[in-house]
C-alpha cells in the first residue's frame, strides 16, 4: 500500500523530465519580472544602437580637438560650422540640391498620380506585370544601371546638365510615388465616388471633390518620400553630374575624405535637417482629424 | 409626384451563368413604398442600381414619369440614393455632406444654406451640421444620409438596405422614423430589404424577388394570406407544406387530412399538388373534430404557444393562442382552417372557412374530414 503511493509521483516526475530538464536551463523565461524587464532591455538597447552614432555626430559638429583614449572631445568650437557655412561648395551644393529635389518630386507626381489613379481604378493586360515591374530598379544594384544610362546620357548630352541629374533621380522615386498613392486611391470606396454621382457630380468633379481629397494623405505622404529619396541620391547624381553639379550627399563623399571629422560631422547634419522636417510634418499631415478618419474610416 | 415603372429589365454579370436580373417589370405608384424584398443574391440591389444608374441593364427600359432614364448616367437621374453603409464622405462636414449635391447644381448660398438647414432639421439632426461623419453614432450617419438624399428633392428615393447596419432596437425605431419622413414628403421611394419583418412593417407593396425573378407584387396582407407561389408562401412568415394528391374519390389527401377540392381549381386524378397553411390556421381541439396527433414540443413564446406535432407521417408546427388553449393538450386533435393549393408551384386555389367561423372559438373546417370517418 505505502509503496505505491510513493511510486506514483516518482513515475510522473520521470515522465516530465525529459522534458523539463531541457526547459531549466531557460528558468529565467518563466520569471515575471524578467519578461517585463526584457522589453525595457530590449528598447534600451536599440535606443543606444540607434541614437548613440547621432549623439556622436553632435559632438563631433561641436569639436575642437577629441584624442583617443579621452571618452569625451578636450575642447569644443564652432569654427568648422563657421568653415562650412562659408564655404563656397558648399553653398553651392545647398542650392543644387534644393533646386533638384522639388523638381524631381513635382515631375515624379506628375508622372506617377495618373499611372498610379489608373493601376487602383481600371483593369488592363499586363496591370499586374506592370504595378510589380516598378520595383525593377532596385531588383539589382543602382550603380550597374546609372552607367548604362550614362552612356546612354553621354550620346544625349545630358552628362553634367540640370536635367540630367533630375532624371538619374526621377529613377529611384517611381516605386513609392505609384505604389503608395495607389494603395491611397484604393482606399477610396467605389460607394463614396457612386454617392457623389448621385448627388450630381459628373466623373471629374467626383475625382477632384471626393477620391484627390480621400488619397491626399497618402499623395503627401509619397511626396515627402520621393523628396527625400532625390535629396539623399548620391551614386547616380555623382556619375552623372559630376563635377558641374555637385548636390549635398555627393559633396559629403569629398568631405569626408578631404578635411576633418567635425566638417562631415556638420555636414551630416546639415544633411539630415530636412529628413527631420519632414518626417515631423508627415506625422501631423497623417494625424490631422479627417485625413486621419479617412484612413482609418473603412 | 413620380411613377416608376421598370419594363422587362434584364441583367447578367460576366459572360454565361444565370442573369441576376431575368425579365423584370413592375411599377411603382406616385408616393409609394415600395420594398423589393428576397434573398441575398436574388437580384433585388442589382434591380435597385439599375434604377439609380449605376449599372446598365443589357435589356429592358426604367422609365420614371412615363419618361425613359435608362440612357441617363446617375448624376442626370431624378433619383437618390441611400446606401448600405451610408456612403458619408469622411472629409467633410455633416452640413457639407448634405450642401454638396446643391453646390454641384450652383444653387445660391441662401438658397444652400435655407434648404441644407431645413432638411437636418427635417430628419431630425438640427444641430450637427459642424460635426464630421465619423463623429456620429450609426442611426445619426442614417439620418445624415437621409437628409443628404431628400435635400436635392428627387422624385424617386432608393434605400439599399439602409437599416442593416444598425442594432434590433435602433432597427425598430428608425423605421418608423423612415416612414413618418416618407409620408410627410409624400416620395416615391423603393426599398431593398432581406427582412421580411421590415418589409411587412413599412410598406404600401411588397415586391418579392427570388433569383432573379419577381415572384408576386401586392400589399403585405395580401402576400402574406394569399402567396402567389410556393416561394413567397414559405419565405413570408412560417408554412406549413404537405404534398397532396387528387383522390378519385373527389378530396385532396395531403397527409393525415383530407381537404375538399376549391371549386376554381381544375384538377386530374392523381395529380400531385402542395397544400398550405400558417401554422396559426392549425385548429387544435381536445376533442371532436380532427385528425389525432401528438405533441413534440411545445414552447411558451408569451402570448402565444408554438406547438410541434406529428399526425401520422406529417410534422406540423401549430401557433395556438393562450387566450383559447390556456393548458398545453396531451393529445389533440387537429384539423387546418384555410388551406392554400399549390399546383406546380403557383397558387391553384384556396379552401376558405365557412362564412361565420371567423372567430377563434368555432370549430374548424367543416369540410375538412379526418379520414377515419370517410367510408
Amino acid at each position: 500500500m505505502s509503496s505505491a503511493t510513493e511510486t506514483a509521483p516518482v513515475k510522473k516526475e520521470a515522465l516530465g523530465g525529459a522534458g523539463s530538464a531541457g526547459l531549466k536551463l531557460m528558468w529565467f523565461w518563466d520569471v515575471p519580472e524578467f519578461r517585463r524587464g526584457m522589453g525595457l532591455i530590449l528598447v534600451f538597447g536599440l535606443s543606444c544602437f540607434l541614437l548613440l552614432p547621432l549623439l556622436t555626430l553632435l559632438l563631433w559638429a561641436f569639436t575642437d580637438e577629441w584624442r583617443y583614449p579621452s571618452v569625451l572631445p578636450q575642447s569644443y568650437s564652432f569654427k568648422w560650422w563657421e568653415w562650412v557655412f562659408t564655404n563656397g561648395d558648399v553653398g553651392s551644393a545647398v542650392r543644387y540640391s534644393f533646386m533638384t529635389a522639388p523638381v524631381v518630386t513635382v515631375l515624379a507626381a506628375v508622372i506617377c498620380l495618373p499611372a498610379a489613379y489608373s493601376f487602383s481604378r481600371f483593369q488592363f493586360p499586363g496591370r499586374r506585370a506592370l504595378f510589380v515591374s516598378l520595383l525593377a530598379a532596385n531588383a539589382f544594384p543602382r550603380i550597374g544601371l546609372y552607367v548604362a544610362i550614362a552612356t546612354l546620357f553621354f550620346r544625349l548630352n545630358l552628362m553634367g546638365t540640370f536635367w540630367g541629374v533630375v532624371l538619374i533621380q526621377l529613377v529611384g522615386t517611381l516605386v513609392a510615388m505609384v505604389w503608395i498613392p495607389a494603395a491611397g486611391f484604393d482606399s477610396v470606396s467605389r460607394e463614396l465616388e457612386d454617392a457623389a454621382r448621385d448627388a450630381g457630380a459628373t466623373p471629374l468633379r467626383v475625382f477632384w471633390s471626393i477620391t484627390l481629397p480621400l488619397a491626399m494623405p497618402a499623395i503627401i505622404v509619397a511626396c515627402f518620400l520621393a523628396f527625400l529619396a532625390a535629396f539623399d541620391e548620391a551614386q547616380g547624381t555623382l556619375i552623372v553630374g559630376s563635377p558641374q553639379i555637385v548636390t549635398m550627399p555627393v559633396l559629403m563623399y569629398t568631405l569626408v575624405v578631404n578635411y576633418p571629422e567635425p566638417v562631415g560631422a556638420i555636414f551630416s547634419i546639415l544633411l539630415s535637417a530636412p529628413s527631420v522636417v519632414l518626417l515631423l510634418l508627415a506625422r501631423r499631415f497623417l494625424l490631422a482629424g479627417y485625413l486621419a478618419a479617412g484612413f482609418k474610416g473603412r | 409626384m413620380a411613377r416608376l415603372q421598370l419594363e422587362h429589365l434584364v441583367k447578367q454579370y460576366g459572360r454565361g451563368g444565370d442573369p441576376a436580373v431575368k425579365d423584370l417589370s413592375l411599377e411603382v405608384n406616385d408616393g409609394e413604398f415600395v420594398c423589393l424584398l428576397g434573398p441575398s443574391g436574388c437580384g433585388k440591389t442589382t434591380t435597385l442600381r439599375m434604377i439609380g444608374g449605376f449599372l446598365k441593364p443589357d435589356s429592358g427600359d426604367v422609365r420614371i414619369d412615363a419618361q425613359s432614364v435608362v440612357n441617363q448616367p446617375p448624376e442626370r437621374r431624378p433619383t437618390a440614393m441611400v446606401f448600405q453603409r451610408y456612403a458619408l464622405w469622411p472629409h467633410m462636414t455633416v452640413w457639407n455632406n448634405v450642401a454638396f449635391g446643391l453646390q454641384v447644381r450652383r444653387r445660391p448660398r441662401d438658397e444652400i444654406a435655407q434648404r441644407v438647414e431645413a432638411v437636418l432639421e427635417l430628419v431630425g439632426l438640427p444641430s450637427l451640421g459642424r460635426r464630421y461623419p465619423q463623429q456620429l453614432s450609426g442611426g445619426q450617419q442614417q439620418r445624415v444620409a437621409l437628409a443628404r438624399a431628400l435635400v436635392l428633392e428627387p422624385r424617386i428615393l432608393l434605400l439599399d438596405e439602409p437599416l442593416s447596419n444598425l442594432d434590433a432596437q435602433l432597427r425598430v425605431y428608425m423605421r418608423s422614423e423612415l416612414t413618418a419622413i416618407q409620408r410627410r414628403v409624400g416620395i416615391t421611394t423603393v426599398f431593398v430589404t432581406h427582412d421580411q419583418e421590415e418589409a411587412m412593417s413599412i410598406s404600401d407593396r411588397i415586391a418579392v424577388m427570388n433569383a432573379g425573378v419577381l415572384e408576386q407584387m401586392d400589399a403585405p396582407e395580401e402576400i402574406y394570406a394569399r402567396p402567389a407561389t410556393l416561394f413567397v408562401a414559405t419565405f413570408i412568415g412560417t408554412m406549413n407544406r404537405l404534398d397532396a394528391t387528387f383522390d378519385p374519390s373527389g378530396w385532396l389527401r395531403a397527409g393525415p387530412f383530407l381537404l375538399p377540392v376549391p371549386s376554381e381549381m381544375r384538377l386530374g386524378p392523381g395529380q400531385t399538388v402542395v397544400a398550405g397553411f400558417r401554422p396559426e390556421d392549425l385548429e387544435l381541439s381536445a376533442s371532436g373534430e380532427g385528425v389525432p396527433a401528438t405533441v413534440e414540443s411545445d414552447i411558451d413564446l408569451g402570448h402565444y404557444r408554438r406547438v410541434s406535432l406529428r399526425a401520422d407521417a406529417a410534422s406540423l408546427l401549430a401557433f395556438v393562442p393562450k387566450a383559447l388553449h390556456p393548458e398545453p393538450l396531451a393529445a389533440p386533435r387537429v384539423s387546418p382552417r384555410r388551406v392554400l393549393i399549390y399546383a406546380d408551384g403557383r397558387l391553384a386555389g384556396v379552401i376558405e372557412p365557412p362564412a361565420g367561423a371567423g372567430d377563434r372559438t368555432a370549430q374548424a373546417v367543416p369540410a375538412v374530414v379526418p379520414r377515419q370517418s370517410l367510408p
